[in-house]
């Protein structure tokens, strides 16, 4: 069943929508989320629709209902938009990603800062033992705005039976290397005549999907976040130097590289693949390499059908691109206060709840990946009864090694992923070389920061 | 009027129709005209300034160009393999093949657009990685621009393509048979027949089914955006797409207003054409 | 010189068999009625010499050659349809070239076609008007027009009156004669109507069950008719048809005895001659009398004042019988009455309803 529960169904929308009762003393949180069976599962069941104990329980201590609405994830999603954009308040709790809505939202005043609260549910949410990063990622302005729920960080799986084949004694440490041993897999494929197995995966589809490793690329070749002159990440920042876009300067380097590697090494689909592809691929024995997002492997592994895939894979740390840093993927699924809550304070205590170590533990138990977003979960039995604690520490190494900022917190941010992402898409199909998708992009992006007003 | 007491049986359906679609409708005008994009607190009028950004950016003309070849193409595929299709079952007494003929109706599209994705694979499809390279078609249908809009195409003419079906059928079987005995003793070949006969006496069907197909075409979603995303890059990004994205990932939902009654007038204005070529009193 | 032969036609749908052997010749330039009752199969036999229906067995001939596998398109037949068959989205000239544009007649001949022909059927203001803007007699004559066009060997027509009113029917009957005259082009023509086939036909061919019972100019079959079926099939109001309950005999000349007591004397041809087991006589053959003078005696129960006779109608011991009267004649429902018949006219039948020859018949 991996198939449905990847790390996107993961990013699942939790909408708490507080529905007036006016005859119930309880305060009621309805929640609105995808993945049933899968995401909470441990609260809501096998079918979404059911409470178990542990969450009556809470229910109960806290006098609140919890009330969870399964939906499929783009309905989701545009669910939480509306429910915002009209102020409602019908949600106390929403469903936000790392990669645009944390920070649109926050910019446009719908989430609540969750700073004054941390302290008000330590026995369920305690911030000091959550890695700092995933915190981070959901820091806007030194602001929290939201608690992660299924985080990631940067990583390679690949298979070390084929690397072994081919004579590559070790992953790669750099790019330089990683791209040395694309070729001599490429080439090793060529000469055994294997057609059908390709040397990279990852995912190209248009849209705000390749970018979150994309930005990786980017951050690792120009050593910053090289979206505008300088690399400021905020837009204080951005206004207070008129920084330019620079996707025609440093941008290209890590963009290229991304393409290209795509182009040469990635399978024939890849312009159109998402993460459900890079991960069937994998699982399927069709690539040597999955990066720099590890856990699409991960997820596909479980359910693979190919002896080899599930004996011989390996973990192993992003490598370092020319300027010393490494390829960034790095992502949380993470729920936030709506700042139209009627019951903030009722919505933050289920959100301390649906984030907690117990939760984030059955959960781990559940998915059964070497991720979570607590280092006690990391090592305890839980997961070390599943993986090499080498593995674990060095998925945990990845965590400290990533910079959360690894691409500007701006509100526009959806809207460039998206456009970055498409841009890339083109440039791997052909349709447009990658001078001319990053010409329309730094066009798109001069003029849609000048209406903006970041330069005014 | 007030006195007259058949007005008041009249008003609750004059009101229904008011809200259902004239305040919708007057509702997407004004967004249009609104400045409301989330990353930009404050709604607020900004008079054609969307439409003014909406025509300078590339992305829409793009997706103009996008959905005039695909609703060309698939329109035009569609009535010849629905009007083929009907011609040849008009005497058929199987309900079978009937059935098998119509059940792509009541896929949803959604489901519909993750088997073609899933079919037209270049990696590990039946079509795309199996059959199409045997027959040496070495072309990866999704990640190829042209491929990607012929794959939509083809999963479009397959999905809907038994409306149109039905809807020939319906009409085939209404035509007399005195007709196409008369033009047959006039000495017709079956080609001379169906444009003597069937076609013209067609003529309305053939109107509302690409009334309907025009509409559809336009306003075609789930689709494309499960078997492409509108990719590769912009490959097949139609203008629902492109409104779906301005919306819901550019969070400009009055330049998403401001595309919807474009799109509005082009289906209208596309519906009317139909209308004036295919409906006017035969 | 024979046009169209058909020669022992058979045709069955499925289990049922329509058509029994058909086999009949129309003459160059004869006007052909087929008529009988619905399902009969005439229409099945017009569509069979269309070449719409294929005979299971049989042949079809035309003048001399074998034409029964010969599609309808080659036939060069002028078929006229009980719906007409217009084409809506056409107008009057179009729809009746129809044939010429098929074959690639040049448009400018097609329209001088048209003109002459839309002429002869006073459709010349017509022709640019659409099948919608017509009337149904209109319609009918552009029907004939498009059959026209095309000058065809023959012309058949299905039933091409039934759809118009009956005065209408009246004079469009007369345009159809007419035009038979004009042209003189053989004309095979389905009805139910026996009215429409005494009047128009020069040969009545009458079928029943898919069989014909007999054939002959309209006056052969009305006053020689084979059997009952064709004595009661043709003439309006019907032949009045009394069972005959005893027969007594002496030579040729028999005693008739039907219900009621009454008594007709006829003569047989024969004394070998079966029984007749019904006699028939025609309302004009039948008259109220005074009492005495009459076979039977009856009540009125209507009678019909046409203007030109009075139909009177009625029940005797023997069933209804209907005598036509001359005008003046006075007679008022409930009446008792005579009834007296022109027994030198009467139809007798035997058993399994032939016709008996009436030797005193005139």
């Amino acid at each position: 069943m991996s198939i449905h529960f990847k790390q996107r169904a993961l990013v699942a929308a939790c909408v708490a929508s507080f529905a007036a009762s006016p005859a119930l003393a309880q305060t009621e949180i309805n929640v609105v989320g995808f993945g049933a069976g899968f995401a909470w599962a441990d609260l809501f069941g096998a079918t979404g629709a059911e409470k178990t104990q542990k969450l009556l329980d809470f229910e109960k201590e806290h006098d609140i209902v919890v009330n969870m609405e399964f939906a499929d994830e783009d309905v989701a999603r545009q669910k939480v938009l509306l429910d915002l954009v009209n102020g409602t308040g019908d949600y106390d709790l929403v469903m936000l990603g790392s990669d645009g809505a944390v920070q649109t939202f926050s910019a446009a005043g719908y989430l609540e800062a969750l700073g004054p609260y941390l302290e008000t549910a330590p026995d369920l949410f305690d911030p000091a033992k959550v890695y700092p990063p995933f915190l981070e990622a959901n820091t806007v302005a030194g602001e929290l705005y939201a608690l992660p729920y299924y985080s990631f960080g940067a990583g390679a799986v690949y298979r070390k039976d084929l690397f072994d084949k081919y004579g590559i004694s070790e992953f790669p440490k750099t790019t330089e290397e990683m791209a040395t041993a694309l070729q001599t897999l490429k080439d090793g494929f060529a000469a055994d005549g294997i057609t059908d197995v390709y040397p990279l995966t990852m995912r190209g589809a248009p849209g705000e999907e390749p970018s979150l490793d994309l930005n990786g690329f980017v951050y690792a070749y120009a050593g910053y976040p090289a979206w505008f002159e300088g690399g400021p990440t905020t837009p204080e920042e951005i206004k207070a130097s008129k920084a330019q876009p620079i996707f025609t300067g440093d941008f290209k380097e890590g963009f290229s590289t991304f393409v290209n590697w795509s182009r040469e090494y990635g399978p024939p689909g890849i312009a159109g693949h998402t993460w459900v592809d890079m991960m069937n691929l994998y699982a399927q024995g069709k690539a040597a390499i999955l990066f720099p997002s590890a856990i699409n492997a991960f997820a596909g592994i479980p359910s693979s059908e190919v002896p080899e895939v599930k004996e011989f894979s390996a973990f192993a740390p992003s490598p370092a691109g020319p300027s010393g840093k490494v390829v960034q993927s790095f992502w949380t699924f993470s729920v936030g206060v709506s700042a139209f809550s009627k019951n903030k304070q009722e919505a933050y205590e289920v959100l301390a709840f649906l984030t907690s170590e117990d939760v984030m533990r059955d959960f781990a138990e559940v998915i059964g990946w070497p991720y979570t977003t607590y280092p006690s979960i990391m090592h305890s039995p839980t997961l070390t009864d599943k993986w090499p604690t080498e593995m674990l520490d060095q998925i945990e190494a990845s965590f400290y090694d990533a910079d959360p900022h690894y691409f500007p917190y701006i509100p526009e941010l959806t809207e460039f992923m998206d456009h970055i992402g498409t841009a890339a898409s083109s440039a791997i199909s052909g349709a447009q070389t990658i001078d001319e998708a990053l010409d329309e992009l730094q066009s798109w992006a001069t003029e849609r920061m000048d209406r903006a007003g970041y330069y005014k | 009027m007030l006195r007259d007491w058949r007005f008041w049986f009249f008003l609750p359906t004059l009101l229904a129709l008011g809200i259902v679609v004239l305040f919708p409708t007057g509702y997407l005008l004004w967004m249009s005209l609104a400045h409301w994009i989330i990353t930009e607190p404050g709604v607020y009028f900004d008079g054609l300034a969307n439409f003014r950004t909406l025509f300078r950016s590339a992305s829409f003309y793009d997706s103009a160009r996008v959905t005039a070849l695909y609703l060309f193409f698939s329109t035009v595929i569609m009535m010849v393999f629905a009007m083929l299709m009907a011609l040849a079952l008009q005497h058929s007494r199987s309900g079978i093949l009937r059935s098998a003929i119509v059940l792509p109706l009541v896929i949803p599209p959604v489901v519909a657009g993750f088997t073609w994705r899933f079919l037209l694979n270049g990696e590990i499809g039946f079509l795309g990685a199996w059959l199409f390279p045997m027959v040496g078609l070495d072309v990866n249908m999704l990640s190829n621009p042209s491929g990607a809009l012929v794959s939509v195409i083809i999963a479009d003419v397959w999905s809907r393509t038994p409306f149109m079906f039905l809807i020939f059928l319906a009409a085939l079987q209404g035509i007399p048979r005195d007709y196409y005995e008369a033009v047959r003793l006039d000495g017709a070949t079956a080609v001379q027949e169906f444009f003597t006969v069937t076609l013209p006496l067609m003529r309305s069907a053939v109107a509302v089914a690409l009334l309907f197909r025009v509409v559809d075409a336009i306003n075609t979603f789930e689709l494309i955006y499960v078997m492409t995303k509108g990719g590769p890059g912009r490959a097949t990004q139609t203008l629902s797409l492109l409104g779906w994205k301005t919306a819901f990932q550019n969070y400009d939902l009055g330049g998403a207003a401001a595309l919807g009654v474009v799109m509005l007038v082009v289906t209208t204005i596309s519906a009317g054409i139909m209308f004036a070529r295919f409906m006017r009193k035969a | 010189m024979v046009a169209i032969r058909l020669q022992d036609i058979r045709k069955s749908y499925g289990p049922v068999e329509v058509i029994k052997g058909v086999s009949f010749e129309a003459e160059q330039g004869e006007f052909v009625v087929f008529v009988g009752p619905s399902g009969c199969g005439k229409s099945t036999i017009l569509r069979m010499i269309a070449g719409l229906e294929k005979p299971d067995s049989g042949e079809i001939y035309f003048g001399d050659d074998r034409y029964t596998d010969v599609p309808p398109g080659k036939r060069e037949i002028g078929m006229v349809f009980q719906s007409y068959a217009l084409y809506p989205h056409m107008s009057v000239a179009d729809n009746m070239t129809v044939s010429l544009r098929l074959a690639g007649v040049p448009k400018t001949d097609r329209r001088k076609r048209a003109v002459e022909v839309a002429r002869m059927l006073k459709l010349d203001e017509l022709l640019d008007r659409k099948p919608a803007e017509l009337s149904g007699g209109q319609r009918q004559r552009v029907a004939i027009g498009r059959a026209i066009v095309r000058d065809p060997k023959a012309f058949l027509f299905d039933e091409p009156l039934s759809n118009l009113d009956a005065a209408l029917r009246v004079e469009t009957r007369l345009e159809i004669s007419r035009l038979h005259q004009q042209i003189n082009t053989t004309m095979i023509y389905v009805t139910h109507d026996q009215t429409e086939a005494m009047t128009m036909a020069d040969r009545i061919v009458l079928l029943d069950a898919g069989q014909v019972v007999q054939q002959g100019t309209p006056l052969e079959l009305y006053r020689n008719p084979a059997n009952l079926f064709v004595a009661t099939f043709l003439g309006s109001p019907k032949m009045n048809v009394l069972d005959v309950a005893a027969v007594s005999r002496d030579g040729t000349t028999a005693q008739l005895t039907m219900a009621g007591a009454s008594h007709v004397s006829v003569t047989l041809p024969s004394p070998e001659t079966a029984d007749p087991k019904s006699i028939g006589v025609r309302p004009e053959d039948t008259r109220i009398v005074p009492e005495g003078e009459g076979v039977l005696s009856g009540t009125i129960i209507s009678a019909e004042h046409l203007g030109s006779e009075v139909l009177v109608h009625t029940e005797t011991a023997a069933g209804q019988i209907i005598a036509k009267m001359p005008p003046d004649f006075s007679a008022h429902a409930g009446d008792t009455v005579w009834v007296g018949f022109n027994v030198a006219r009467a139809h007798l039948f035997d058993a399994d309803g032939l016709t008996i020859n009436n030797h005193a018949r005139q």
